[in-house]
């Protein structure tokens, strides 16, 4: 059985191929494609499937069942079913980590705090996803603004060479022009990185905090990448967090995962 | 906190100010420790009734603007874990994460034997105190206002529709006292009501006259000052400390005037401000007046006083609803809580408010109008784009700041300095136009 | 089959401009639903309620910080772009503070003819509030008799009341079927009826809805076995929210505690008081016998908690011995209606309500402070609830997501096998 899992969000696109044996067997990961994500998202979801199956030597004839997620998902005429980013995420942190009770998602462009079960179901869930400065986009931001490339953002953030630098503003377009004016008065870029860093672990903090967190925390999206971050919130909450190895495919994951559980419980319409 | 004026020297009276602002601390301090009746009030319930029983009355307004001065974010936080919107009252939530987490600026929050909120001003300050006195499972009482004359439209209704509103309010009162008979154990003390009422006309009348003097040119006083005066009002309005403090200050103001000394070192231009201002920010001020801008007037002070409220309704006001006369029982007490409250309580229609902070800004002549355009408090900062529409017509330039009074992260110091740069240029520019064409 | 209906809602301007030519009566437009629209009515004019719109309220910038609730900033900007040039005149009820000022604002600064804030009491239960609500509403009735030229006399109130009493009991029975496993009308239409009656004339909605509701019973098509909704919190004006809800997803609201619906037509006129004095039973239906907004208070809503069939843990429970001891000057009229949680729960029970939408209006603050209760008691009786932070605009993705999580959360994921996948897709792009 082959099931696959289609994760269309707002910047990047992931497809993610499960392999089972059974119906019992916990399946294993054929392959995964990212792409960035198009102006046509059916075009983007036939791609990035294709990508995916390129790695393999399976064909399209050979899927079993196809979910979508994702802000995107309604728009993938081939996929059998579409179910809701917050379950996928859900069910795909479950499935890398059976222990994962709370599941903190940020990407480009919104941040999630998911609370489920044992099994992956999802107990409740808070979203931004009205606001840049508690999402990726304000760390790309500032990585441009202090000229260093993204991935090093977090390492250079703990290189403090005076102390973090307070960022008063809100907004990220307001904190463009505040941190201007501290590159100008000469403030050590690794300092400004670390009080950008600071704000945001504190707006993930304060969204955190109107669930009630059990352990284990895992982080997905690309804000997993950032040991800035992480390493912060696990500083902050007094505990070590999970992280997935891929943690911008769990989304996709999750959805291959129920594309199965629906194929072995379901009855003929 | 002392400031220096023309001379560099501070107030004479703030050490007295100091001492009374204390004493109320450590009064509702000693209160929580010693298990003393305390009961949670909205700031538009009125103070008089505090008289007549013996219970610390704490004001949940106060209450949050020093969770505010003290910048407890955490409290907000924890409010707004539980569901209580970001956008609403920073009071309210400072208040209510004080009280879920049991602890506050006096050490332990003050848990009340009762709650008192009131309806009229805003929806707010009904909805916060119910949820605290849900929370507490304790008795709560609304008190609710009613229309003063700056809302009655036709001229026909004449001066019974005010008295239908006074009665209405005294009518509440009555309710009022046996509730807090009924939640206190104790029997209301006239002679004391009657006490509190005639002192709180005092001070309130004392007020006016701070507020009078505050206006003159150049100013006594610096404006920041007035904030911390604000407490006598709000918090202590029926006390005979208040009264000391306000008359001494009175008279230094007075000296002050005589001998030509301003309350900041160079006051170039004068400034209406508009709403409380953030209370952890107060340094905001303090730059204006770094660059020689004085705030003179403030209708948001002005209505503690006895003679503001009336300003917003002259032509509608008969003459008895505007007089204090001495009470000499419960029910002559009644009527003359009820005819100052109400008068306070319920937003004018925007016309007459907006009428009357014209009139205000030509009598203080000031040069500039600042609003503090305060997120959750519809109530106080109601009307006023409207009123920097209209001082505009005078060619009066306005700036608004946006910000809250109690919750440090509605407001960005950076772009607001920025703003507050750029606007007192412009004041000090219209300025030297307009002596210009003189 | 409410397509009459939906074309009011969808285009209300219009048809109002043409309900005052056929009907020859002036239009009084108001914006809260505790207005005594009798009054009006019998006046001889049009009541009709002002809704906000999907466009930025950038003419209330002027007047408006952002931080009032974009459903008055948005009537705020109709008025001032002259949308609601056909008024003749414009009233509100003292209740809810971004109302006020978007009618204050209105007054100074809209070009309407006529307008007055009618001080409706914050005080529902209390006698005193009654004595001051109906002398206000003396005035208020000189005031309709002065602005159409005549008189309004007991029998002429007594008229009105008949007819948006009939109005109230058409809608209930229409209503009633929703408790039914298989309800014969979507929550849409549920709102289609009542916006729908809030922008016409009552008589003329009467008749449409005597005739549609003839065609409900036994409706075929019906949706099974779906999830059952229900939203509480801040008025619901945008059709498009129930469309996500059920349509683009599978679930059907089968009732709600908003004041655009159900708690506009619940609560009859109380008829031992119609015969005596009119007026009086108008002051009574709209204090006491309809459910009250959360700006409305009961002195003695406590009263109710120990009879409260969900005395829920995070209620008002007084402590028994106290309330033997309460002055008898406090203890007021004990109705059914004055606890807005108990009504709402009453309502989810009797419906078999699975899950609550609770609609919280940004910056709407009556409703803001009420939802950590809601909510609570809400769970209390075991029934989750998310809460949908909405906007005049809607955000369909947003919505959707939240919408989508919520349901899949209530029920496990529907293991029905969709059609296999079709043959012959081109994986080239």
């Amino acid at each position: 059985m082959i099931t696959v899992g289609i994760d269309i969000g707002s910047l990047s696109a992931d497809v993610v191929i499960l392999h089972f044996n059974d119906s019992n067997e916990r399946g294993r990961v054929l392959s995964y494609s990212i792409i960035p994500t198009g102006f046509d998202t059916e075009k983007t979801a036939k791609k990035a499937l294709n990508g995916a199956l390129e790695k393999t030597s399976i064909d399209i004839k050979d899927i079993s069942y196809i979910v979508a997620t994702g802000y995107g998902r309604v728009n993938i005429p081939f996929a059998n079913k579409n179910i809701s980013e917050i379950s996928c995420h859900a069910k795909g942190a479950n499935y890398t980590f059976n222990s994962a009770r709370t599941v903190l998602d940020m990407g480009g462009q919104d941040c999630k705090v998911i609370t489920c079960d044992e099994t992956g179901k999802v107990k409740s869930f808070i979203m931004n996803d009205k606001c840049a400065a508690g999402a990726g986009r304000s760390m790309e931001v500032m990585a441009k603004l202090v000229g260093v490339p993204l991935e090093s953002v977090g390492e250079l953030s703990f290189k403090i060479v005076d102390k973090p630098s307070n960022i008063t503003s809100t907004c990220v377009l307001f904190a463009r022009s505040e941190v201007m004016e501290l590159l100008r008065k000469g403030v050590h870029k690794n300092d400004i990185l670390a009080g950008a860093c600071d704000a945001l672990m504190n707006r993930v903090l304060s969204l955190m905090g109107r669930s009630q967190i059990e352990t284990d925390l895992v982080i997905s999206g690309g804000i997993a990448k950032n040991v800035g971050i992480t390493k912060r919130i696990e500083e902050k909450l007094g505990f070590s967090v999970k992280i997935p190895e891929e943690p911008q495919i769990i989304g996709a994951l999750g959805a291959a995962i129920f594309a199965k559980e629906i194929l072995c419980k379901g009855k003929p319409a | 906190m002392t400031e220096s004026d023309s001379r560099g020297l501070p107030l004479k009276t703030w050490p007295m100010l100091k001492e009374v602002n204390n004493n109320y601390n450590f009064q509702i301090a000693a209160a929580i420790n010693e298990g003393k009746p305390i009961v949670i009030a909205s700031g538009m319930c009125p103070q008089q009734l505090q008289g007549a029983f013996d219970v610390v009355w704490v004001t949940g307004e106060w209450y949050g603007s020093i969770c505010g001065f003290s910048r407890d974010v955490g409290l907000c936080e924890t409010a707004e874990r539980c569901g209580f919107p970001h956008e609403t009252c920073s009071y309210a939530r400072m208040t209510i994460g004080s009280m879920i987490e049991d602890r506050g600026f006096l050490g332990k929050y003050p848990k009340p034997v009762a709650v008192l909120g009131t309806e009229g001003l805003c929806n707010v300050q009904a909805k916060w105190f119910e949820a605290l006195a849900r929370y507490h499972n304790v008795p709560f009482f609304v008190l609710d206002s009613a229309p003063i004359p700056s809302q009655i439209l036709p001229e026909w209704w004449g001066e019974d529709a005010v008295k239908d509103s006074v009665k209405y309010y005294a009518k509440q009162l009555e309710n009022f006292i046996d509730f807090l008979e009924w939640v206190t154990g104790q029997k209301p003390n006239e002679e004391k009501l009657i006490d509190a009422v005639i002192t709180m006309d005092r001070n309130e009348r004392l007020w006016d006259e701070l507020m009078r003097l505050w206006r003159a040119k150049p100013s006594p006083i610096a404006g920041r000052s007035l904030f911390t005066f604000e407490n006598l009002i709000v918090s202590l309005p029926t006390s005979h400390a208040a009264s000391r403090v306000l008359e001494a200050i009175i008279e230094e103001l007075n000296d002050r005037i005589a001998k030509g000394i301003s309350g900041i070192p160079n006051e170039t231009i004068r400034l209406l401000w508009q709403a409380q201002p953030g209370w952890y920010v107060l340094g905001i001020i303090r730059y204006f007046e770094s660059q020689g801008a004085n705030f003179v007037t403030t209708p948001y002070l002005e209505l503690w006083g006895s003679h503001f409220r009336y300003d917003w309704c002259k032509e509608a006001t008969p003459d008895w609803f505007r007089e204090f006369n001495k009470p000499n029982n419960f029910a002559e007490c009644f009527w003359e809580i009820s005819k100052s409250i109400i008068a306070q309580m319920t937003r004018p229609r925007l016309e007459a408010g907006v009428k009357a902070i014209k009139q205000m800004a030509l009598e203080a002549e000031i040069d500039g109008g600042v609003w503090h355009a305060v997120r959750g408090c519809k109530g106080v900062s109601y009307g006023e784009l409207a009123e920097r529409e209209a001082l505009r017509e005078l060619g009066i330039p306005g700036l608004i700041l946006e910000g809250s009074p109690a919750d440090p992260r509605d407001f960005s110091e950076g772009p607001a300095l920025r703003q507050i740069r750029i606007f007192i240029e412009q004041v000090k520019r219209i300025k030297k136009r307009r002596k210009r064409n003189c | 089959m409410f397509k009459e209906l939906e074309l009011i809602v969808n285009d209300r301007h219009n048809h109002a401009k043409q309900l005052k030519v056929r009907t020859n009566k002036g239009i009084i437009g108001y914006l809260c639903s505790y207005v005594p629209e009798e009054i009006i009515y019998a006046a001889g004019f049009i009541p009709v309620r002002l809704f906000s719109s999907e466009e930025a309220a950038s003419l209330a910038d002027t007047y408006m910080q952002s931080y009032y609730c974009t459903f008055s900033r948005c009537i705020l900007h109709q008025a001032l772009a002259g949308d609601f040039n056909y008024l003749d005149g414009l009233v509100t009820a003292y209740t809810c503070v971004n109302m006020r000022l978007a009618f204050d604002s209105i007054q100074l600064y809209g070009k309407i003819p006529f307008s007055r804030m009618i001080y409706t009491p914050g005080i529902i239960d209390d006698p005193n509030s009654k004595e001051f609500y109906y002398k206000e509403l003396l005035r208020f009735k000189k005031d309709m008799e002065n602005l159409s030229g005549r008189s309004i006399n007991n029998d002429d109130l007594r008229e009105a009341i008949k007819v948006y009493d009939e109005n109230r009991s058409l809608v209930n029975d229409i209503f009633k079927d929703r408790r039914n496993p298989v309800p014969s009308i979507t929550g849409k239409e549920a709102y289609i009826i009542t916006l729908s009656g809030m922008l016409t004339d009552k008589q003329e909605h009467n008749e449409i809805l005597k005739t549609t509701s003839k065609q409900i019973t036994n409706r075929a098509g019906m949706k099974k076995g779906v999830n059952r909704l229900m939203i509480v919190g801040s008025p619901l004006d945008n059709l498009k929210l129930l469309d996500i809800i059920e349509d683009d997803l599978d679930a059907i609201v089968v009732t709600d505690d908003t004041c655009t619906c159900t708690r506009y037509i619940l609560g009859k006129t109380p008829e031992e008081n119609i015969n005596q004095d009119p007026l009086k039973a108008i002051v009574e239906r709209y204090l006491i016998k309809r459910p009250p907004c959360p700006t409305k208070h009961a002195q003695n809503r406590w009263l109710q908690c120990s009879s409260c069939p969900f005395r829920a843990v995070s209620c008002f429970l007084m402590n028994p011995a106290q309330k033997k001891k309460l002055p008898k000057s406090l203890i007021f009229s004990n109705p059914e209606r004055i606890c807005r949680f108990r009504h709402s729960l009453q309502l989810a029970i009797n419906h078999n309500v699975e899950g609550v939408i609770v609609l919280q209006q940004k910056f709407c603050d009556p409703h803001g402070f009420d939802y950590h209760h809601v909510a609570q008691s809400f769970i209390d009786i075991g029934i989750p609830s998310i809460m949908l932070e909405i906007d005049n605009i809607i955000s369909v993705g947003q919505i959707k997501t939240r919408v989508q999580a919520f349901l899949e959360m209530l029920q496990p994921v529907n293991y029905v096998i969709e059609p296999e996948i079709k043959e012959g897709i081109s994986l080239n792009i």
